[in-house]
């Protein structure tokens, strides 16, 4: 008798399964349950932020982007109207002239470094006549000021400001020479102001006459 | 269950740095960052290159014109500009002559053609003295000229140059009041083609040509163009009753360079005394004549020598001529002996200025006057008869609109010329402050003189007064000094 219980069970039990099968099979496909819960992630991105130099003086900006339109090209732009040093052309000795400019952090990261860094001081004539003096870049002097700091970018002074009127201690010359000056950090958003100071050496005498300086200076962020 | 962790990793097999994959990414960010020259440590930068920071000087090109005549420019003739502050003008900021009433004027305009306004002008006119003719034997004795004289023309021997006199109002004449000598020779060199004639040079009791009362020894062209020498003899009373003169045959007045000389002295023939007037031109004898010396000795007095010009007719002398000599004149020289005519043919052979010179010095002349003087010589001693200097005689203002640097009046054009501002003051006053001229805005200046209220018009009139003026107009060291040299006023 217990020998035939189980082989009479087998055959129920083996629908059964095929029903739970079917019962669960049906489950899955929704359209047997009442209750379901799911999330569906359609923002997964990753998104660069930017870096970008912007120099003002109040009358003309200019931009380190280079691209056409909002596009960020080489992000090394070249500014023309902006000059630092006055863009006199009728200076006379003991003249002196100042120039207040902006450099702002218009994108999103912070430049962890921000230098300055002049190129080679260069002399050529300012006009049909000119005079015999082959020395005048060293005779510009010049002061670079941040506004609001203690100490004197150019000619560096990490204890004092700059001298209201420049000297021989800082001429387009020494400036050349000087290399990258470190300006520290920008944070996104933020801004530096800088006064540019020249005066031509009151002792220049006639031979000085009708002489251009000329002298590129690169701004630079990095992050 | 042991066969694998959660992760499906078997049992045994390392577990992997999640950061593993951003190894190459950090490397090639070195690569790109070391790329640029080790500027930049990050991958992001951004740059704003100044291309126009410049700083140029502009230029002071003064200019004086007078009239249509550009005096002095200083703009140069090339592309440089030199270190030179200093430019000498031609011409003059004076008028040519004090008139004996009223004012005269000269005005002069000054123009900026540089880029620069100067900051600050100033005026100077830096001495108001006679002007002389030198004396290289007895420089102390200088000859003052007067009226209208021509300096530095050509001369008769190389190296040399002469004075030209207009036959009406030039003369020179000397400072140092002595007499003469009883013998003496005096030389000079004449050029002229008047018909007119005229004193060569002469001694006299005055130093002008006013007041002068007694003519003696003299050199004089008659109006037919001969040669004619006199001196003057004094009885025993002193007093001039006679003259011992001669005159040659031939004339002179051909254009040429002449040289004439007389020679006075007293001689004894047979015993007896004369007092002779000899005559050579160009080396050669002329003529003599001999005077009793009984009847009248050389005359003796305290007076001065002049060129061009002896008031012979008015002094009771009959040379055929007028008082004044119209042409060129040069080497007076004076010897206080009788030259023998050996003496004269070597004076005359004399090749050039400098062999004269060196001629002269070995024949002892006392005094020597070249007479190629160029104008610019002064002499600041008393001029004799006046009581104060002539620049003390002359009022004078310099000024233009709306201002006055002499008297100086910053914000109002000149009085009239008044007694309180003379040459005399406005020389040591020194450097007067007016409106500089700038690029489009030139400035006139005008220079007014008259006779001031102590003016000598017997000493003082026709005498010359060198008046150098400087005007410089400068911004710092940029700086534009006109100077002019030859102001030669006539007063």
């Amino acid at each position: 008798m217990d020998g035939n219980r189980p082989r009479r069970l087998t055959p129920a039990i083996v629908l059964a399964g095929l029903a739970a099968s079917l019962l669960l099979a049906l489950a899955t496909l929704g359209t047997l349950s009442g209750f379901t819960a799911s999330i569906n992630n359609d923002t997964n991105s990753v998104a660069s932020g930017t870096l970008l130099m912007q120099e003002g003086d109040g009358v003309s900006t200019c931009l380190s982007t280079t691209g056409t339109g909002a596009v960020i090209g080489t992000n090394a732009g070249t500014c023309s109207s902006i000059n630092k040093f006055g863009g006199s052309t009728t200076a006379v000795p003991g003249a002196q002239s100042s120039k207040t400019i902006t450099i702002s952090n218009v994108g999103t990261t912070t430049a962890g470094t921000f230098t300055l860094t002049p190129s080679a001081c260069t002399q050529s004539a300012n006009g049909a006549t000119y005079g015999t003096a082959s020395d005048f870049c060293s005779k510009v002097f010049v002061t670079i000021q941040q506004v609001g700091a203690t100490a004197c970018v150019f000619p560096a002074d990490a204890a004092a400001a700059c001298p209201a009127s420049p000297t021989s201690a800082g001429t387009l010359t020494s400036l050349a020479s000087a290399g990258a000056l470190s300006l520290g950090a920008v944070n996104a958003g933020a801004n530096r102001q800088y006064v540019f100071t020249v005066k031509l050496d009151a002792a220049v005498g006639n031979s000085y006459q009708g002489l251009a300086a000329s002298q590129p200076l690169l701004w630079q962020f990095a992050s | 269950m042991r066969g694998r962790d959660p992760a499906g990793r078997r049992a045994g097999q390392a577990r992997r740095s999640p950061l593993v994959p951003l190894v190459p990414l950090a490397l090639l960010a070195v690569v790109i960052s070391t790329a640029g020259g080790g500027e930049v440590l990050s991958g992001l930068t951004a740059r704003v290159t100044n291309s126009q920071d410049t700083h140029a000087t502009g230029t002071l090109f003064l200019r004086s014109v007078r009239g249509a005549a550009t005096q002095c420019d200083a703009t140069p003739a090339g592309a440089t500009i030199p270190a030179t502050a200093t430019f000498p003008c031609t011409g003059a900021t004076y008028p040519s002559a004090v008139p004996s009433s009223g004012t005269a004027t000269a005005q002069i305009t000054l123009s900026d053609l540089g880029t620069v306004t100067p900051s600050s002008a100033t005026y100077a006119t830096t001495s108001a003295l006679p002007i002389q003719l030198q004396n290289t034997r007895a420089p102390s004795d200088p000859m003052l000229v007067r009226g209208g004289v021509t300096y530095a023309q050509a001369g008769p021997l190389s190296g040399s140059a002469s004075l030209g006199v207009d036959g009406s109002t030039a003369l020179a004449g000397s400072v140092v009041s002595a007499a003469a000598p009883a013998s003496q020779s005096v030389a000079v060199w004449f050029k002229t083609t008047t018909s007119t004639g005229g004193a060569l040079v002469g001694f006299g009791n005055s130093p002008t040509y006013q007041a002068q009362t007694l003519s003696d020894r003299m050199l004089w062209m008659t109006n037919a163009g001969r040669i004619g020498f006199g001196v003057g003899l004094s009885n025993v009373l002193g007093v001039i009753s006679d003259q011992n003169s001669v005159t040659g045959t031939t004339a002179y007045n051909d254009g040429q360079w002449h040289m004439a000389v007389g020679v006075l002295s007293t001689v004894t023939v047979l015993g007896i005394g004369y007092t002779r007037a000899a005559l050579y031109v160009d080396g050669a004898f002329i003529a003599q004549s001999d005077k009793l010396l009984v009847l009248g000795a050389p005359a003796s007095f305290a007076g001065y020598w002049h060129v061009g010009w002896s008031p012979a007719a008015a002094n009771g002398w009959t040379t055929g001529s007028s008082a004044y000599f119209n042409g060129a004149l040069a080497n007076a020289a004076l010897f206080p002996s009788a030259l023998t005519a050996a003496n004269v043919t070597t004076l005359y052979g004399s090749a050039s200025q400098s062999a004269w010179a060196a001629n002269a010095a070995t024949l002892a002349a006392s005094g020597a006057w070249p007479l190629g003087d160029d104008g610019k010589g002064t002499y600041a001693g008393t001029v004799p008869g006046l009581a104060a200097a002539p620049a003390t005689m002359v009022a004078v203002t310099v000024g233009g609109s709306g201002f006055c640097a002499y008297p100086n009046l910053p914000s109002s054009s000149c009085p009239a010329p008044a007694g309180t501002a003379t040459l005399a003051t406005l020389a040591a006053a020194g450097s007067q402050a007016f409106p500089p001229s700038a690029p489009g805005a030139p400035v006139a200046l005008t220079t007014t003189v008259a006779r001031g209220p102590t003016y000598d018009a017997t000493y003082a009139q026709r005498l010359h007064l060198l008046l150098p003026v400087t005007i410089t107009e400068q911004r710092g060291g940029f700086a534009n000094t006109l100077t002019w040299s030859g102001n030669d006023l006539v007063i």
